[in-house]
């Protein structure tokens, strides 16, 4: 069991599209052995279907490693966007970062 | 080429040549003339020295015989002044004439003056005075004679430096003439070997785009060609014969072919009354997606004889969809004839309608991930308890994604659904795809699968197939009579 | 929707160009009078078809320009994306066709000409993109 405190950030803000693709990949591409990740994506005004495929991709990689997840978002666009995809199932998507970080405390223990 | 050479360059020549003959009979007809003048001039001359001569021979020496020369020529001297007069006016030599005619009058006066009173009287007191008057008017002569060969000689430089600078224009006209008509021929043809070599590298290019262009359709054709065995293969698939259980399906590809893509729909009898049904769509289009499509819906079918469950194979197909790398929503589920239940489970895919005779229509529950998206993805099966004459009616998002928005395309599709029911239609798919589509172009392939709990005590038969164009071929076989829908359940 | 009748633009395929395109498009959507959020899904979507063209067109000798057109036709919008290349359903290994199906949600029509270059066409109701409830 690992220590809730060992808990990953990852923090992005502005539009997630195509041009920053490399950059989204790069900031998921979490190392070690924390208790959960949080991907912080409440600055985010925008995001599309590369930053759909590449949290997929992370969300899978982190699957194996058996960590949880919780995507932090509050942009109506990207919630939209992950129901238009039809991946919002794939993701605990929290629009508060409290609620956030409780859901990965639980996940964890 | 070598034609327009001779074209150009033998007319020069011939005319060049022709000139040049034309000035040289010319020059040749003048020196003839020039010739006998210079030679009738210098004779004249001659005769006058001898007609002095005589008559001076006779006055010293009266003796006849010593005017023999005076004789002589005096009998030549005026036949040769018009020879020469002739040859003047042919010659055409200004003044030349005119010391002629001086020359000739000087003779006549040297005759009156001199020769006739000496001649008449050789030893007159004033011979001496007569000689010395007849010497002036000699002298005049034959100064006159000098000055007529001096033009004469004049004429001829002039004629052969004509003769000259004609051959030499003539000449040089014509070496400009054949270098020019040289230099069009070398320009001509290097231009028309640039152009040739042009027009080489045009036609070149024309084949190899034209060639380039019959590849791509000959592969499109081909690619087009095996989409098109391929959903013929895979669309004409029997629907299962089974007691109680009626099925109908209708598939049409999208009308532009490019977009032909990976709908498709199953339905199999899985033994103990069950029969499997599942409908999908793979994303993308042509070969590569009726490929994946075919392997997608095989490894459905192998999960589902293997463990039927809904939820285990839809797993089981995310597994191989997520190793292939595509995507693809499904409904997938068995009908259960004994316990008249559907049970289905859906990955991503629009919501399953259920018609339940005497009630309203109802979209069931969906949701799910779409296949190949997540590994370890779990779906959830759902249990829906159906009665007799209960029909499940499973479509791809083509059937309901072509109107305003997708709730107007539900409304049809539901409406349509009903009303086909209740008209007691034999083909379901069928009459729902026409009443929703009608003639129209069909923009995205629409996949249409019912299944039904048969009402009543009625076995009815129904099978259906498609071709490509999807045209329906059906054929029903009822056994006994079909209750009309109001038999069952309470109206709505 | 009766200020901007027509859009037309044009710029060289690359990822950073998709951005710029994007908001430009936006900007038309708001002086037409569309709301916030249909304007967000309606830029989302021809997003998706502009980054597609950066995609496979993107390091792609000679087909790198990709342009948008936008008209208003009575009640509707119609904005087409073309470009030199082909449309690829799914440009990398382990993508999926999320563009796609996220422009099908939002609009009324898509087709996708495939002769001759890419011609993405697509068809919103501005009114009637009922942007869903955020879950």
């Amino acid at each position: 069991m690992s220590d809730a405190t060992t808990l990953t950030v990852v923090k992005m803000d502005g539009e997630l599209d195509i041009g920053r693709r490399a950059e989204i990949r790069h900031a998921l591409a979490v190392e070690g052995n924390p208790s959960g990740v949080l991907v912080d994506f409440g600055d985010v005004t925008y995001a599309d279907s590369s930053a759909i495929s590449e949290l997929l991709r992370f969300r899978n990689d982190l699957n194996r490693r058996g960590l949880p997840v919780a995507l932090l978002i509050k942009s109506p666009q990207f919630k939209r966007l992950l129901e238009y995809a039809g991946v919002n199932e794939a993701f605990a998507v929290f629009d508060e970062r409290g609620a956030a970080l409780t859901y990965l405390g639980n996940a964890a223990s | 080429m070598p034609l327009v050479f001779l074209v150009l360059v033998v007319p020069i020549l011939l005319g060049g040549g022709h000139l040049v003959s034309r000035v040289l009979r010319e020059s040749f007809a003048n020196s003839d003339a020039r010739r006998a003048a210079r030679t009738l001039n210098f004779t004249l001359l001659k005769d006058q020295l001898d007609e002095e001569t005589g008559v001076r021979g006779f006055t010293s020496i009266a003796d006849p015989e010593f005017l023999d020369p005076y004789a002589a020529a005096r009998r030549d001297f005026p036949g040769k002044v018009s020879q020469l007069r002739g040859r003047l006016s042919l010659l055409a030599i200004p003044g030349a004439e005119a010391l002629l005619d001086d020359a000739a009058g000087v003779n006549g006066q040297w005759l009156a003056q001199v020769a006739a009173p000496l001649l008449a009287d050789p030893h007159t007191p004033e011979a001496r005075v007569v000689q010395f008057r007849g010497k002036a008017l000699i002298d005049r002569f034959r100064r006159d004679s000098e000055r007529l060969d001096s033009a004469l000689v004049a004429r001829e430089q002039g004629d052969n430096r004509r003769l000259q600078s004609a051959i030499d224009n003539v000449s040089t006209l014509v070496f400009v003439a054949v270098s020019f008509v040289v230099l069009l021929a070398a320009v001509a043809a290097g231009a028309q070997s640039r152009l040739t070599a042009r027009l080489e590298a045009a036609r070149r290019r024309a084949e190899a785009e034209a060639r380039a262009n019959l590849e791509l359709r000959t592969a499109f054709e081909t690619e087009k060609r095996i989409a098109d065995t391929l959903q013929d293969a895979f669309a004409q698939r029997p629907l299962p014969v089974v007691p109680t259980l009626v099925f109908s399906a209708a598939y049409i590809p999208a009308t532009d072919e490019t977009r032909v893509g990976g709908d498709w729909y199953d339905a199999v009898e899985l033994g103990k009354g069950r029969v499997l049904f599942s409908l999908g769509d793979v994303e993308g289009h042509g070969i590569e997606a009726a490929v994946n499509m075919s392997r997608a819906r095989q490894a459905l079918i192998s999960a589902a004889l293997i463990d039927a469950d809904p939820a285990a194979v839809l797993r089981r197909v995310n597994g191989y969809l997520q190793s292939a790398g595509r995507m693809a929503t499904a409904v997938a589920g068995y009908a259960d004839a004994v316990s008249y239940e559907f049970v289905y489970a859906t990955a991503g895919h629009p919501p399953p309608l259920l018609l339940l005779p005497g009630r309203r229509p109802a979209l069931l529950d969906c949701g799910g991930l779409p296949l190949g998206v997540l590994e370890d993805c779990v779906y959830r099966t759902r249990r829906v308890q159906a009665v007799p004459g209960a029909v499940l009616v499973l479509y791809t998002d083509g059937a309901v994604e072509h109107s305003r928005d997708v709730l107007e395309g539900e409304a049809l599709l539901v409406q349509a659904a009903r009303r086909a029911l209740e008209n007691n239609v034999t083909d379901l798919a069928a009459s729902i795809r026409t009443e929703i589509f009608g003639g129209r172009q069909v923009g995205d392939d629409v996949a249409i699968l019912t299944i039904g709990f048969a009402p009543g005590e009625t076995t009815r038969m129904t099978f259906a197939s498609n071709n490509a164009q999807g045209t329906v071929i059906s054929g029903a076989r009822g056994v006994g009579p079909v209750p009309s829908s109001g038999s069952l359940g309470a109206a709505a | 929707m009766n200020n901007v009748a027509e859009l037309r633009l044009s710029r060289v395929a690359r990822p950073s160009a998709v951005k710029s395109l994007r908001h430009a498009f936006l900007a038309f959507l708001t002086a037409n009078d569309v709301s916030e959020d249909c304007a967000a899904d309606i830029a989302t979507a021809v997003g998706e078809a502009l980054a597609n063209s950066a995609e496979h067109a993107y390091g792609n000798a000679g087909s790198g320009t990709v342009e948008v057109y936008a008209r208003v036709e009575r009640e509707s919008l119609i904005v087409e994306v073309a470009d030199a290349g082909v449309f690829v359903d799914r440009p990398r290994r382990e993508d999926r066709g999320f563009g796609l199906r996220i422009i099908k949600a939002v609009a009324r029509s898509v087709s996708i000409e495939r002769e001759g270059g890419t011609r993405v066409r697509m068809v919103f109701d501005p009114r009637f993109v009922q942007p869903l409830e955020a879950s």
